[in-house]
């Protein structure tokens, strides 16, 4: 049953709250687990006609609120459990060893799985409003986590995030209420066919944009994203950059190809490419000059986003009504390859820094240098991590930028080319950057604090995941043939390999 | 015709408060201000729902705008406690009371791990 | 006529607070500006025919955020405080003038962009007013605003019931303490406010309870029942009461996830029972939406308390 994926996590996060200091962790990664093999049977257990719908209540819209999965939620929630899952049993070993005792672990299991619950009810939504509640509560759970680390620079980047993700809700509720006096009615079925061009409903398409790229971090929106995500606990980082951008990403998903396919322009999606280019060089710009490791992670996050925003201008011959372009399935498996390739590689990265650093007890570059050969299972997993993110054979970042490069030839759009390849030299020289310090000489005798192995096994086996994606792409083909076909599409939107 | 000027009234004071709130946001730099700002903004949000269930009504105003505002409020009103509790931790802490600052380099600062 | 003006005057006197609450120098002047705007929206409110809201505005909006500002403002104001960390961050004097110019840029584009679009809304067109009134029947309760809150859109209610646990859990943590336990004893006031809070506590239960009820048939319901009760709470605090650090910390940490709790119980039972989540007995409607409505208040009024009785003094910051 559907609801269960929402249901699960929250009464986990209930019963952690109840229960003494000791337990909490057992219980916390019970309920991962739970919720993560509840996922994987709605994906893969065949069910009846119903498993993917759910009136709530009873009620069915446009007056209730209705779950609906569709090929895009099934893959957004397989990405969030296995990599959820993963970095649950990291978190447990993570927050007992003594060197973190003083991050503060009051809530941690509790505002984790409010915020999973959040995650996997956003995706199977169909009622925008229903939709901010739930960013609303994913925001509020994640600066929440940033904030587990008592430091000044924390709770600072905190407060900014807690504001910019504050801006982007209200800026989108906005939307909604110009579209619910424009057409009374709140889910995204309703809405995609009623939705004219008129200029509130421009206005509309515009604010909830603009309220989704604020929290998707997107060049130049981007300014709370490196320092929040940096300076959080390594867990909560991953949770961040691997996860929680996620979520708004695929907000815009929704909002671009359901509620407005009619009028979305060219031109928009031109202009948000072009703010996707622009955050892929910036982002690994200042990625480069980075000292701090998980500052140089946060930035490459910030570059790595850009490329799931070619998605948009490759996929517009596809809402401008050109039946059958080839090129749509290509830009959509890279675009969705990317998503779900950069969060494995990125939870893994955030892990395996988070290992070295609590290993080492510092977070400088130079610092790397001391590993001198011990740690090989982190710097291995950082090393496949950075494989990824490059793009090199055989990861799922590889498969990801073939694709998009092929929809960038099919489609005529050459003037991506360059940025892809750019971007490609830029990451490879921050993760020349991290290895080459690691590998370099020192002279200092550090001794190294011991990392628990469920540690460093997790974030090896997130960095395995994102190689794996490159091999998984006929499924991720089937899943995005589902379509949207369970939400009512104007008929310009239809399906078609060459 | 009352009618609809009404809502246009109301309508337009709405966005006139969501684009002052969001003036505040900006370009304010005190933590307070930026938060009274948000909650400028969240009561224009709020005032354009309100105006549009009341134009809306007929045997009675619409209620599901009502209810999403009802919502709207217990949301903002927890973002708005979170915030203030980060911002009077951030003053305890620092001193600070906007997010624009200036680290001082010091000799501690570059061994420190 | 007098309609139209006394509305013209309310939206203006609206957009003269906003204003000065963002232009006047004094910050003190700021808060107390805004705290007179959240009562005259509260007007609006009910002018709007929106008489719930107009109450959950006056206690939480007005009220509420206006104590929390008050009381962040003393705290911002302090000063020769001793700061935890010697002092190496210094503020920066001003924005650059280049960030004030795009920012009135943009908030300047965005009026004439959002006032454009006002004007050509399209005309009334009942939104989803038919649709609540033709169901409001077998709903379980008479008030239209209670029956989308609690039966058609009860999910979105939950979800809302989780964001306010969030913020107490995240304030809490800010704190660095797991409970209220932590708190110093409350300061002891004036005789004045010690019997006036005396003798109002029993109307603030009486009110709250009233309003509980009420929200079966009229304006009222669990989250107006749940502000005053936390209002109440934070009122005795005030005077001196112990409050809500009387309680024992399970009972506490029960209170606040009780609505939770029960949306989530009931929902369950229903999914169990009927394959939908969510979903009410026809017959017994009105007195399970009573029940979910009962522990909401409590929730809510425990866990408002707790946002602002999370921020007093803790007893290992007292000097010695």
């Amino acid at each position: 049953m559907m609801v269960l994926i929402v249901i699960i996590p929250f009464s986990g996060a209930l019963i952690c709250l109840l229960m003494p200091k000791r337990m909490r962790g057992y219980a916390g990664l019970a309920a991962a687990a739970a919720t993560c093999l509840t996922v994987f049977l709605l994906a893969f257990i065949p069910g009846g006609e119903d498993t993917f719908h759910h009136a709530l209540g009873g009620w069915g819209r446009p007056l209730g609120i209705e779950l609906q999965a569709d090929g895009l939620s099934i893959i957004f929630l397989l990405l969030t459990s296995v990599t959820a899952f993963l970095i649950s049993i990291y978190a447990g070993p993570y927050f007992d060893s003594p060197r973190e005792q003083k991050t503060a672990d009051y809530h941690f299991w509790t505002l984790w799985l409010l915020l999973w619950g959040g995650l996997n009810a956003l995706y199977v939504s169909s009622d925008i409003f229903n939709m901010y509640v739930l960013l609303e509560l994913i925001s509020l759970a994640a600066v929440a986590l940033t904030t587990l680390k008592e430091e000044a620079e924390a709770l600072i980047a905190a407060l900014r995030y807690l504001m910019a993700a504050m801006l982007g809700s209200l800026v989108f509720l906005l939307g909604v209420a110009f579209l619910y006096a424009e057409y009374g009615v709140l889910d995204l079925g309703g809405l995609g066919v009623q939705v004219q061009t008129t200029l509130p409903t421009i206005t509309a398409f515009g604010l909830m944009v603009f309220g989704m790229l604020i929290k998707t971090a997107l060049f130049p929106l981007h300014f709370w994203l490196p320092a929040a995500h940096g300076n959080a606990p390594a867990p909560v980082s991953a949770i961040l950059s691997a996860l929680v951008i996620k979520s708004s990403y695929f907000m815009l998903l929704r909002i671009w190809f359901e509620i407005f396919p009619s009028i979305t322009t060219y031109a928009a999606a031109q202009l948000l490419g072009a703010m996707g280019a622009f955050a892929i060089l910036w982002g690994s710009f200042q990625a480069v000059r980075q000292e701090r490791l998980k500052l140089l992670v946060a930035h490459s996050t910030v570059s790595q986003i850009g490329y799931l925003f070619l998605l948009f201008p490759l996929t517009i011959a596809q809402i401008t009504g050109e039946q059958g372009a080839s090129w749509n399935m290509q830009a959509w498996t890279g675009g969705i390859c990317q998503t779900v390739s950069h969060a494995a590689a990125k939870a893994a990265l955030f892990l395996a820094v988070g290992n070295i650093i609590h290993a080492l007890g510092t977070d400088r570059l130079i610092s790397l240098r001391d590993i001198k050969g011990r740690l090989p299972l982190s710097v291995f997993t950082i090393g496949i991590a950075g494989v990824n993110l490059m793009g090199l054979p055989p990861s799922g970042g590889f498969v990801a930028k073939w694709m998009l490069l092929n929809a960038v030839i099919s489609s005529g759009q050459w003037w991506w080319i360059p940025i892809i390849v750019l971007g490609s030299l830029l990451t490879a020289g921050y993760v020349f950057l991290m290895l080459g310090h690691v590998f370099a000489p020192s002279r200092k005798a550090v001794v190294l604090q011991s990392v628990p192995p469920a540690l460093e096994i997790s974030a090896f086996a997130l960095a395995l995941c994102a190689i794996f994606i490159g091999f998984t792409t006929s499924g991720i083909i089937d899943l995005l043939q589902m379509g949207f076909h369970t939400m009512p599409m104007p008929e310009a939107i239809t399906w078609r390999l060459p | 015709m009352t009618e609809l000027d009404s809502f246009l009234l109301y309508a337009l004071t709405a966005v006139i408060l969501f684009a002052l709130g969001l003036s505040s946001l900006l370009s304010r730099r005190h933590l307070l201000r930026k938060i009274m700002g948000l909650n400028i903004m969240s009561a224009g949000a709020f005032l354009l729902f309100i105006s549009v269930a009341h134009r809306n009504g007929k045997v009675f105003a619409d209620p599901v705008p009502q209810a999403m505002v009802i919502t709207g409020i217990v949301v903002s009103i927890s973002a708005t406690g979170f915030a203030l509790a980060l911002a009077r931790r951030i003053r305890k802490k620092t001193g600070l009371t906007s997010l624009d600052y200036r680290e001082e380099p010091s000799p501690e600062n570059h061994n420190r791990p | 006529m007098t309609d139209t003006l006394f509305d013209m005057t309310l939206c203006a006197a609206l957009i003269l607070a906003a204003w000065r609450v963002l232009h006047s120098s004094d910050h003190f002047q700021a808060v107390v500006l805004f705290i007179t705007f959240g009562l005259i929206l509260a007007l609006a409110w009910v002018r709007l025919e929106a008489p719930d809201i107009a109450i959950a505005e006056a206690a939480v909006g007005a009220s509420l955020a206006g104590v929390m500002l008050l009381d962040a403002l003393r705290v911002m104001r302090s000063v020769g405080k001793e700061h935890e960390q010697e002092k190496r961050w210094t503020s920066v004097a001003k924005l650059p003038s280049f960030h004030l110019f795009f920012s009135f840029a943009t908030v300047l584009i965005l009026s004439v962009v959002l006032i454009s679009a006002v004007t050509e809304l399209s005309d009334a067109q009942g939104g989803l007013t038919d649709l609540v009134h033709a169901e409001l029947e077998g709903s379980g309760t008479k008030h239209p605003v209670t029956a989308v809150l609690l039966n058609f859109r009860g999910y979105d209610t939950w979800i809302e019931l989780g964001v306010l646990l969030l913020a107490v859990l995240g304030v809490l943590s800010i704190r660095e303490c797991s409970n209220l336990h932590s708190l110093a004893p409350p300061v002891a006031t004036t005789i004045v406010l010690e019997n006036l809070v005396r003798g109002i506590m029993p109307l603030v239960l009486l009110v709250s309870g009233y309003l509980l009820w009420r929200g079966g048939f009229a304006p009222g319901g669990a989250f107006q029942a749940g502000v005053v009760l936390g209002a109440g709470c934070i009122l005795l605090w005030m005077a001196g009461h112990r409050s809500l650090t009387m309680l024992h910390d399970a009972t506490w940490r029960i209170l606040l996830i009780l609505g939770f709790l029960a949306f989530l119980a009931l929902g369950s039972y229903s999914l169990l029972s009927t394959g939908v989540f969510l979903a009410y007995d026809r017959q017994y409607a009105s007195i399970q939406i009573f029940l979910l409505e009962s522990a909401a208040t409590l929730s809510i009024g425990t866990t408002l308390a707790g946002l602002m009785l999370a921020l007093q003094p803790l007893k290992k910051d007292l000097p010695r």
